[in-house]
């Protein structure tokens, strides 16, 4: 296609020769003689699509000069190659043009051969300019693409992964989920876990003479942690069956978390027997937070203190088993370190203020002549308010009531 | 319409009830809170974002002429005073549920919901036109390690728990791969330990038995309660603690 070109030039001599010139080289020629008519040229062209392919401007010129010109297209954001024709002395005028960005000038006076040097020169550069950029925008769009297509695959293994994970929490609240009713002894809790995997964990079976109860806290939130209360709780369904003590069903546990855990978790646990025949308890705990007995003949709340180790991290290790004999209407309450270390901060301060379990403890002696599910209703209620109903960890609050 | 007053630690913002005011005032906040070089104002942004909109939106009705009034309080390090007032009728902020459901879905219409769980602490006035929050700015505990003559002096700025575990694991391995023996904690800035943060300490314990016979470890400046923690998981067989 023929070349485009517009040329800005007050001195119509000048002009003339120039079209001359040009036409002859086979460009199409459009001629103003101000600034502003190059302007307008330009702007109309711009807008209907017909993009001159090269201006040629004086610098003296009334209405809008060279520079002004120049300066007026740029705002504009419109592009267009410019040749600037140029006197003697304007060496201010010079600097200020390459600083423009000038694509060529042509000092005064000039021969035919010159210009049409001078014009090749421009529309090769601009040639190469734009071979450049296209080849830019090419290994973009092929970037493109291919981030796209990464993009695309993450997205497919993120679902894929996103399911499994999805059937893993399933099964996994299926395999620790608890009835609340149908043992021997009556119970009552409430859990809340503060992810979906991991978290506190308790189970209860009924035994020959009564039940077994365990309670345990494996450290962390993650799949990991939740392989480690299936296996304790696959080894107290197994204890349950054997009747072990609880002190040799702990060592036997902690060996085996150590064993097969390459992934070290601190696990915290108690064990309960309750001996309904014997009316009979005995308790092991491996630093889980003492649980709380309520003698219903004296009315009273008791921590009870057993010493043990944690489970999972070390290798020798010993558990204090309490026995002791029981009551109907007994009862025992068991939690979470997640429940004595519920906080509240005041607002005004930023002091935390933590419930505690001396705070646990006087919550219990106020609800204990309710009903066992209604007292753990209660103190739960007023634990969330506590805490203005903010998690911060896995609490959870259990009671069970001697027949 | 949008004024701005500034004066030492605090700033306040009054401007009519249009939507397009949210995005404006968040990013005056932005730019205010970098003042206090607070690296993670995620919490503060969160709670003005959903005060801002209901102020405008439930408050003010969008009526433009009505005011809102944003106000931020440094109150200490980190910790900001939130003030949030409209020209509304207010509400019944007793009947509020703060629980979070477990409908994710539902999280839009909890806003509320959403700034109690991100902040300290929360007050209306009795009309339920201007609410005030307290929140503090989200840290990460940073682990500082010294070494002071033959012992490795290691001092965390903060809590540590679960979120804290990797930047602590990466300290104490390295300590360890630089055949350091002896060391201590230093305890005085934290108010916490959880299950995590403490098997580090355990699983540190052992990996230094492991390589090393004659291995020390301190505990300095711990509060009471991690003292009790230490005494109950009997970490202080191996923790001697000063």
């Amino acid at each position: 296609m023929q070349k485009h070109i517009l040329i800005a030039e007050d001195d119509l001599a000048m002009q003339t020769s120039l079209s001359f010139i040009l036409e002859d080289e086979g460009f199409v020629v459009t001629t103003v003689s101000t600034g502003k008519a190059a302007f307008e040229k330009i702007q109309s062209s711009f807008h209907n699509d017909q993009m001159f392919d090269l201006l040629i401007t004086d610098i003296q010129m009334p209405e809008l000069n060279g520079l002004q010109l120049i300066k007026s297209i740029s705002q504009a954001g419109i592009i267009l190659p410019v040749i600037v024709i140029t006197g003697y002395g304007d060496k201010q005028t010079l600097i200020e043009l390459i600083r423009l960005g000038c694509d060529g000038f042509l000092p005064k006076p000039f021969e035919p051969v010159d210009v049409c040097q001078k014009i090749q020169e421009v529309f090769q550069k601009c040639d190469e300019l734009k071979a450049q950029e296209e080849k830019k925008f090419a290994d973009l769009i092929k970037q493109n693409i291919d981030l796209a297509r990464e993009i695309d695959s993450y997205k497919h293994s993120f679902y894929a992964l996103r399911k499994e994970l999805n059937n893993a929490i399933i099964t996994y609240n299926d395999l620790i989920c608890l009835n609340k009713n149908g043992y021997k002894v009556p119970i009552a809790y409430h859990i809340q876990a503060l992810k979906d995997l991991g978290g506190d964990f308790v189970d209860i079976r009924d035994t020959e003479k009564g039940c077994d109860i365990i309670i345990a806290d494996v450290a962390g939130h993650d799949m990991a942690a939740s392989y480690h209360t299936v296996m304790i709780k696959s080894f107290f369904d197994e204890n349950c069956r054997t009747q072990k003590t609880g002190e040799t069903f702990f060592q036997l546990l902690n060996h085996a978390l150590l064993e097969n855990g390459k992934n070290e978790r601190m696990v915290t646990s108690l064990f309960l027997r309750v001996d309904l025949d014997n009316y009979h308890v005995s308790a092991v705990s491996a630093a889980h937070p003492q649980m709380i007995y309520y003698n219903d003949k004296d009315q009273t709340l008791h921590q009870v203190n057993i010493a043990g180790n944690f489970l999972g991290l070390l290798t020798d290790v010993f558990f204090e088993t309490k026995s002791f004999f029981v009551h109907p209407k007994d009862r025992f309450i068991f939690y979470s370190d997640g429940i004595p270390n519920a906080y509240q901060i005041n607002g005004v301060s930023g002091k935390k203020i933590s419930l505690t379990s001396s705070g646990l403890f006087d919550l219990l002696k106020k609800n204990i002549h309710l009903p066992i599910d209604n007292m753990l209703t209660s103190v739960w209620e007023k634990i969330e308010k506590f805490t203005r109903y903010k998690q911060t960890d896995d609490m959870m609050l259990f009671a069970l009531e001697i027949p | 319409m949008l004024t701005t007053f500034q004066e030492d630690d605090y700033i306040e913002f009054k401007f009519s009830s249009e939507i397009k005011m949210v995005n404006k005032i968040i990013k005056e906040v932005r730019s205010y809170l970098e003042n206090y070089e607070i690296e993670e104002d995620g919490n503060i942004i969160l709670i003005l974002r959903e005060l801002i909109n209901n102020a405008i939106e439930h408050g003010n009705k969008k009526e433009k002429d009505r005011v809102v009034s944003v106000c931020l309080l440094l109150l200490d390090d980190k910790r900001f005073k939130i003030v949030v007032a409209d020209e509304g009728d207010g509400f019944d902020y007793n009947s509020i549920n703060y629980r979070m459901s477990d409908d994710p879905t539902q999280i839009r219409k909890r806003g509320l919901c959403l700034v109690n769980s991100f902040a300290d602490e929360i007050e209306f006035n009795q009309t339920g036109n201007r609410i005030t929050v307290y929140v503090t700015a989200n840290e990460t505990t940073q682990f500082h390690v010294e070494d002071i003559n033959d012992v490795t002096v290691v001092q965390p700025s903060g809590d540590i728990t679960s979120e804290d575990a990797d930047p602590f694991r990466y300290v104490i391995h390295d300590c360890l791969e630089k055949g350091k023996t002896k060391f201590r904690f230093d305890l005085t800035h934290v108010n916490d330990i959880d299950s995590i943060g403490l098997s580090l300490f355990v699983i540190f314990s052992n990996l230094a038995q492991k390589k090393f016979s004659n291995i020390g470890f301190e505990i300095i400046n711990a509060n009471q309660d991690i003292i009790n923690l230490f005494q109950m998981t009997r970490l202080n067989r191996i923790y001697t603690i000063i």
